[in-house]
């Protein structure tokens, strides 16, 4: 049985290493000649080896091997990289993350055929002759400094393990040019208790004591200094220490739960918060002049600020930088590319934006979708490039930054462009519109029938228009997390995408409305104005009351009938005209009572078939305010 | 069927029942309760309990039992289980008793008693004993989707 704080360890570290694999495999492909990269690469594969090894996962431990045999050959210049070597190196890491996926979802391997991944990879590896440097650690121009010698104690439950993370430990603080036994060895847990690192270190015998000994597993740690390294090899060395350190981030690994636990609590101290202000704010005006409630007023609004702050760092907490999202786009858009026969080049900008994590797992499937599009439909044949006096390489930029509390991204590429004929030509001929409206139409208002949903499934729309089915899913999915889509693009010059996210999904801007005496919350991400009703405005269509608002029929509804409020006399003023996707609706209302942030809270497994909700939030007073979700309200009109 | 009970006993109408109190998490006076449109009639609405926020169930309403009048004694049982997180609206709260040696017999079979696990003899009431998921797991609009 396998400890589980080991386990979990393991796959987070597998997880990591698999990520960073898949990103450095496919750039080191472009930029063969970057030894650098190589030799991440290969340290990762012997990581990953050594460390399932350790664990006893024997298949992936194998497969770390082939393609750590490989690598191997390739750092000796004994092959050359080839588009074959990378399919079946990226070919092995896909037999990786399918069993770390096993792993972590079992506790254990099952059983895979690997035989035509290793196949591949030991055709590539052939050259290699086997040295003990080869199949064990790296070799290394490295001169030994210290001998460290570690007794680890008769009790130790996982030996392997162990001596695994004590070499990646030493590992942290210098070279490590041998091991006694061989490294091997020791993770198989092919050794009595004690073993002999030498290894190349730029720290004195003490700190490198203290980094072993400090584990509870070691019984005795001794390190002896041996001679100094020369001169070249030393700066040598320094910069890759310091390259090291500048790496290595001060960072603990948090249970998600455990955030999103903290994110909740702190959600609940603002609601406090503001209950203490109104609280103070009352005292305050019933007694003036009392000193002890001048003090309550600073005791409160100072209270407040931490409060604030403290839920700012929180959130940031939560955050994850858009790279773990981004990484996933180099090996797609490798195989798309080849398997379309077409040459891309993808450019990942503003890897490091944050966003909550959250949302970064909701917008993964709309970016891959529109960057496969992209790819599919935008951009064109190598032929027809040259024909257009185009680069033959066509160019994908994926790029994130952070605007006010939005995050943005944006696809573009260099393609054929958006017809905005053809596109305007399918919307016609489906009645989305009339050629009279379409003439009045602007090429933003034209290009966006691209996420209406007849329009997006027409596929022979799709190849003229440079643009793939299901991109109206796309839109629904980002609008559900409170986001929106727009297009811009310009005729064989290329198209882009920008997609407006929430910095989080656990707070809103919201707009607070009251009907029959009741409050509610709009999301004002699905809010797109607010006016006064005037009662001439209203028309009859199809025995319907509407609004023409920039010449769309809009239909008008009130809020309390579409929630069936027991009605009272009450006459709503003003209306709030609302949307989800491409269809708006104008709700009546009694009053606006101002916008505000809001905490969603869920309403629980008891409401889930009111799907118009989508949850509630308690305002400062402690009152509580469900939160409506436009798109499950007009799915509800639609029913009525 | 002896066994030892502890138990929240409170009062409906005329009727004393009990809830098994490793399922009761509190019991709150009456506070301010925010109606959910388009809920079954028995769901009074939702109510904050420091900061989380619960279902609120009138138990008149779902015995079909005469409307309520809020008093003094009105109490909301807090019911805080595996399957279940939901406040219970009850006239009064008169006990909360650790009673060894109860005689507790089947619930009579009578349709409404569905809910009901056992009948019990205390104090010289009967007291019938309520199994919080059976009020919910019958219906069929909140269906099976309350569990869990």
């Amino acid at each position: 049985m396998v400890n589980n704080d080991y386990l979990r360890l393991f796959l987070d570290e597998a997880e990591e290493i698999v990520d960073r694999l898949a990103l450095n495999l496919v750039s080191f492909e472009k930029h063969p000649s970057d030894t650098d990269l190589l030799n991440e690469v290969f340290r990762d594969a012997h990581t990953i080896k050594g460390s399932a090894a350790a664990m006893g996962f024997t298949q992936m431990a194998s497969v770390a091997h082939q393609m750590e045999n490989v690598l191997t050959v390739l750092r000796q210049g004994q092959i050359m990289p080839e588009p074959a070597l990378f399919s079946a190196l990226l070919s092995g890491l896909d037999a990786l993350r399918q069993i770390k996926h096993d792993v972590y979802a079992a506790g254990k391997e099952s059983t895979y055929d690997l035989a035509a991944v290793v196949a591949s990879l030991t055709g590539f590896s052939q050259a290699l002759v086997e040295t003990a440097a080869a199949c064990d650690i790296a070799p290394s121009a490295a001169s030994v400094t210290h001998r460290v010698e570690i007794t680890l104690r008769t009790a130790t439950v996982m030996k392997g393990v162990r001596a695994f993370i004590l070499l990646k430990r030493l590992r942290e603080l210098g070279e490590i040019v041998r091991c006694e036994p061989k490294e091997q060895d020791l993770t198989e847990e092919r050794f009595e208790h004690s073993f002999v690192v030498e290894m190349h270190a730029e720290q004195n015998a003490g700190s490198l004591s203290e980094a072993v000994g400090q584990d509870g597993d070691v019984e005795d740690v001794r390190v002896t200094g041996l001679a100094a390294p020369t001169g070249k090899l030393r700066t040598n060395l320094e910069k890759q220490a310091t390259e090291r350190a500048d790496t290595k981030q001060h960072s603990v690994r948090v249970d998600v739960n455990k955030l999103e636990k903290l994110m909740n609590l702190v959600g609940e101290l603002v609601i406090e918060r503001n209950r203490l202000a109104n609280v103070v704010g009352n005292l305050e005006r019933a007694s003036k002049d009392n000193q002890q409630v001048q003090t309550l007023l600073g005791v409160s609004g100072q209270l407040g600020r931490i409060t604030s702050e403290l839920q700012q760092e929180i959130m940031k907490a939560r955050m994850i930088p858009i790279a773990q999202l981004f990484s996933t786009f180099p090996r797609l858009v490798r195989d798309l590319a080849q398997n379309r026969s077409k040459q891309v080049e993808l450019e990942l900008l503003g890897t490091e934006t944050e966003l909550d994590r959250t949302i970064v797992e909701e917008v993964r499937d709309p970016l891959i979708h529109i960057v496969r599009n992209a790819i599919d439909h935008g951009l064109e044949s190598k032929e027809e490039r040259l024909r257009l006096n185009k680069s033959p390489v066509g160019r994908v930029v994926l790029a994130a930054s952070h605007e006010e509390t939005n995050v943005v991204i944006s696809i573009k590429d260099d393609g054929r462009g958006i017809d905005r004929e053809a596109v305007g030509r399918k919307a016609l001929s489906l009645g989305l519109v009339t050629e009279e409206e379409l003439r009045g139409y602007t090429e933003q208002q034209v290009f966006a029938f691209i996420f209406a949903p007849g329009l997006s499934t027409a596929r022979e729309v799709s190849d003229v228009s440079g643009r793939g089915v299901g991109m109206d899913i796309v839109r629904t999915q980002l609008e559900k997390l409170g986001g929106s889509i727009e297009i811009t693009s310009e005729l064989n010059v290329g198209t882009e995408f920008v997609i407006r996210l929430p910095l989080t999904l656990a707070i809103i801007r919201a707009l607070l409305v009251s009907v029959e005496g009741r409050s509610f919350a709009l999301p004002i991400a699905a809010v797109s104005e607010t006016r006064k009703l005037n009662p001439q405005e209203v028309r009859v269509v199809q025995q319907r009351d509407c609004l023409v608002i920039r010449e769309q029929i809009v239909p008008l509804v009130s809020l309390a009938s579409a929630l069936a409020l027991p009605s009272a006399a009450s006459t709503p003023e003003h209306l709030v005209i609302v949307f989800s996707a491409s269809s708006k609706v104008a709700l009546m209302v009694d009053r606006l009572l101002g916008e505000q942030e809001v905490v969603i809270k869920p309403l629980g497994p008891f409401f889930a078939a009111n799907r118009e909700l989508a949850g509630a939030t308690v305002l400062g007073d402690g009152s509580v305010v469900p939160i409506l979700d436009v798109k499950g309200l007009l799915g509800l009109l639609r029913q009525q | 069927m002896v066994n030892r009970l502890q138990l929240v006993i409170f009062s409906l109408g005329d009727e004393q029942y009990g809830i098994d109190t490793a399922q009761v998490k509190e019991i709150t006076r009456m506070e301010a309760i925010t109606p959910i449109p388009r809920c079954p009639q028995f769901v009074e609405g939702v109510l904050n309990l420091r900061g989380q926020i619960l279902p609120v169930v009138c138990l008149h309403k779902r015995f079909a039992l005469p409307a309520r009048t809020d008093t003094q004694r009105t109490r909301i049982v807090i019911v805080d289980s595996l399957e279940l997180k939901v406040g219970l609206i009850v006239d009064a709260v008169s006990e909360v008793s650790d009673i060894a040696g109860a005689l507790v017999t089947p619930a009579p079979a009578l349709a409404s008693a569905s809910f009901v696990t056992g009948v019990m003899h205390h104090g010289g009431t009967l007291i019938s004993l309520l199994d919080p998921v059976r009020l919910f797991s019958a219906e069929p609009q909140l269906g099976v989707s309350i569990l869990g």
